[in-house]
């Protein structure tokens, strides 16, 4: 006896018509255009400087202060404008950067920190930047993943805190390590890309009509990653960083961030509305001059390269560049040499999109407090997001509630906006 | 620890500074004390002058990291890369040549050589000539940041240590070649481990005996454990002894004695220690606090005292740094961990 259940039942021409689709033709053969294909879309390149930069030794020197250190600071393509010694290359393009020196956040920790820079909010549960620009800048002909997070094995814990909340596992980061592709991303020969194909739209029917009468949540999740997984192995090929000239491979750094980088442009000129790229170990508690030398060596000839080659390749003008941890450095040097967690007067930097270049806010003359243009984590989040197009004010529909995309009592940083 | 015979310290002289201090060394004359501190300019003070200060030279514009001393000549680095050496054969130390290089954090002289030598951050080894500090080469170095240099007795090799994460490794050097001789492993000694912040990884200093044939380097056993010596022979390249101590904390610097043996010091936050090793591999023959913890420690051509400079304060900001000079009177078995004959 043939046993068939009416929501199991597969229309042979839904199935032809599912995987046409997949294949970008219509089920009458005419190719499928959308209006988004015309749009040039924004996109966010987040630097993030895990452990805490020294403003100090960066973007913010005091030199011949109590506090300063004993780097020297040196002139920038900005007339009166000076940087740390330990950046000069950045030096040489500050003309087209936004720094910000007058950030106080109030946030002394590694977790917390990361969290509340990268959501805009101090309340758990938001969702942080990438997933933020994933949701909101996705378009129907995308391919990849939104999100797409960068970093080295062996992090320290807090480098990982923040995700997609209550936006859902789609717009979850999807973590790369060491610039290596995610495993299982090669198709197995006994298995053709039709074959391929076709299972993936049996897989997609099937996940329809599972999820009549339950809970969409967990379904969605399970399809969104089977979904990023299945747009990976189209892709792989972007993770070959031997496709990139030697030039660019040695311009943009033989370590761990330069490859990074190189990878992270790959993906944003692919398609990829966020990448974020960690650069790991700035927490100088201990010997934090000697060791601002080794990370700033490593930081600012990348992070020069990047701008200029965005610039070149016409991408600047809708990529937004942000260079920024989770909070600065003490004032004070410690007994070892090191400075401490200090989340009342920091910078950072940014580039692209629209942001106007220019130095906004000031500190002290010893650097101990923000004298001018205080802003904090949400009001930076405001600005990141109007830059893309985003409009921080409106809220998140879910469900028949609502929530704030940036908190409301923070508002963009007009004086850097165009 | 054989604590019978351990040699004695005192406290001979305190001088106070604003700042904590980063370096210090005896002239070759043994009655001037140089230091440099988290300040701009080197410091100097005068031993033989029961009153005296420190005085600041100018000629550094930024933090002096690094100090050593030929006869009548001392030569400051600092964290801009100025190299300057001073002639003592007048009153007040003069400036006699001044370089510009890359941030300097280690050197080392060798009077024989007439060399001078630096390194730092970028790993890089340059030798200078001590007459005019005309630059001889740049050694291959490593890709990780130099801690300390180290002569031979006669200038033909020089010894450098480093921070590599994997393996901290002490490369000899041949010096009238540029090439590298030699290589000794070690590991024993902490290593930054990756995922983790700055830590206290690396061989930290290094010295080599009077005769040459053996040398001493100090750090923190493996990944933060006590302040720990490793001696490594130098015609074979291997290690003769690991010489853990009680001290929780880094030892920076380690000297030969002009007696054989070991003196090494460090510190931790708020506290510092100086200890002394016999020189073949036996366990600690003795310890002495000292009033904060010591970034570097200097003997006196004789011995007989030592000079340290140390960070000073009760929290973990100092208040302040004290360049301590302290008298050594080490014992007949000092240089052993076997005790003397007891009298009949």
């Amino acid at each position: 006896m043939r046993f068939s259940v009416p929501q199991h039942t597969v229309s042979r021409r839904q199935l032809l018509s599912g995987t046409l689709g997949a294949l970008g033709v219509s089920a009458c053969g005419q190719p499928l255009l959308a209006e988004e294909l015309t749009q040039r879309r924004k996109k966010l390149l987040l630097l993030f400087q895990s452990g805490g930069a020294s403003q100090y030794e960066t973007w913010d020197p005091k030199p011949g202060t109590h506090t300063g250190g004993p780097f020297q600071s040196i002139p920038t393509s900005v007339p009166g404008v000076h940087i740390s010694e330990l950046l000069p290359h950045s030096a040489e393009i500050l003309d087209q950067l936004t720094v910000i020196r007058s950030i106080n956040s109030g946030i002394n920790d590694h977790f917390f920190g990361h969290y509340a820079i990268q959501a805009g909010h101090n309340l758990p549960g938001h969702p942080v930047l990438g997933s933020v620009v994933a949701q909101q800048l996705e378009q129907s002909r995308d391919i990849l993943p939104g999100y797409i997070s960068l970093r080295r094995d062996g992090p320290k814990a807090y480098t990982d805190v923040g995700d997609a909340g209550f936006l859902g596992a789609k717009y979850e980061g999807l973590r790369v390590i060491n610039a290596e592709p995610p495993e299982y991303l090669v198709r197995p020969e006994s298995v053709s890309a039709l074959l391929m194909q076709s299972r993936d739209q049996i897989r997609r029917r099937n996940d329809e009509r599972f999820l009549q009468g339950r809970r969409p949540a967990p379904i969605h999740a399970y399809r969104d990653t089977f979904d990023k997984a299945f747009a990976l192995m189209t892709q792989r090929d972007l993770f070959n960083l031997e496709q990139e000239s030697s030039r660019d491979r040695e311009r943009y750094g033989e370590h761990d961030f330069g490859r990074h980088c190189l990878l992270a442009r790959r993906l944003l000129e692919a398609g990829v509305s966020c990448v974020k790229v960690t650069h790991h170990d700035w927490d100088a508690h201990q010997e934090n001059f000697h060791w601002h030398e080794v990370r700033c060596g490593e930081f600012d000839r990348t992070f020069a390269t990047l701008v200029r080659d965005f610039s070149e390749r016409g991408l600047l003008e809708d990529t937004l560049i942000v260079a920024m941890g989770e909070m600065g450095r003490t004032p004070r040097i410690n007994q070892q040499g090191g400075r401490d967690h200090w989340g009342k007067a920091w910078s950072m930097a940014m580039a692209g999109c629209g942001i106007k270049p220019c130095i906004h806010g000031s500190t002290n003359e010893d650097g101990t407090e923000v004298a001018d243009g205080e802003v904090n984590h949400g009001d930076l989040f405001h600005t990141f997001l109007t830059a893309l197009g985003i409009d921080a004010n409106e809220n998140y529909q879910l469900s028949g509630q609502t929530s704030p995309i940036g908190d409301p009592a923070c508002a963009a940083i007009a004086e850097v906006l165009s | 620890m054989n604590i019978l015979n351990p040699p004695q310290i005192e406290l001979l002289r305190d001088f106070k500074n604003d700042v904590g201090l980063l370096t210090c060394a005896f002239a070759s004359q043994g009655s001037t004390v140089f230091l440099g501190a988290r300040e701009p300019g080197a410091k100097f003070v005068d031993l033989s002058e029961p009153e005296s200060v420190a005085q600041t030279l100018e000629g550094h514009a930024t933090w002096v990291t690094a100090i050593s001393a030929f006869p009548d000549h001392v030569v400051t680095a600092d964290y801009s890369g100025t190299l300057i050496c001073w002639s003592l054969e007048s009153e007040s130390p003069t400036p006699r040549w001044t370089k510009n290089s890359v941030s300097i954090r280690c050197l080392a002289t060798n009077s024989t050589a007439g060399i001078v030598a630096t390194s730092g951050t970028d790993g890089q080894v340059r030798l200078w000539d001590a007459e005019n500090g005309a630059s001889i080469r740049v050694l291959g170095g490593a890709a990780f940041p130099v801690f300390d240099l180290a002569f031979s007795p006669d200038g033909s090799f020089l010894f450098s240590v480093d921070r590599a994460p994997s393996k901290p490794t002490v490369r000899q050097w041949d010096t009238s070649t540029g090439e590298l001789a030699g290589s000794f492993d070690g590991s024993d000694l902490s290593a930054y481990r990756r995922g983790e912040n700055v830590q206290w990884g690396g061989i930290r200093g290094i010295d080599v005996s009077a005769d040459g044939a053996q040398i001493a380097c100090c750090g923190r056993h493996q990944y933060n454990g006590p302040g720990t010596v490793l001696l490594f022979d130098v015609a074979s390249g291997q290690q003769t002894a690991k010489q853990v101590s009680e001290f929780p904390g880094l030892f920076h610097t380690v000297q030969y004695h002009p007696d054989g043996f070991l003196v090494t010091a460090g510190g931790d936050v708020n506290r510092g220690e100086v200890w002394f090793f016999p020189a073949d591999g036996a366990p600690a023959i003795g310890k002495a606090p000292v009033s904060g913890p010591v970034m570097c420690l200097d003997l006196s051509p004789d011995g007989r005292q030592f000079a340290a400079a140390q960070s000073v304060g009760q929290s973990a900001y100092p208040d302040g740094g004290a360049l301590g000079i302290y008298s050594l009177q080490p014992t007949a078995a000092a240089n052993s961990s076997v005790p003397p004959d007891e009298p009949s």
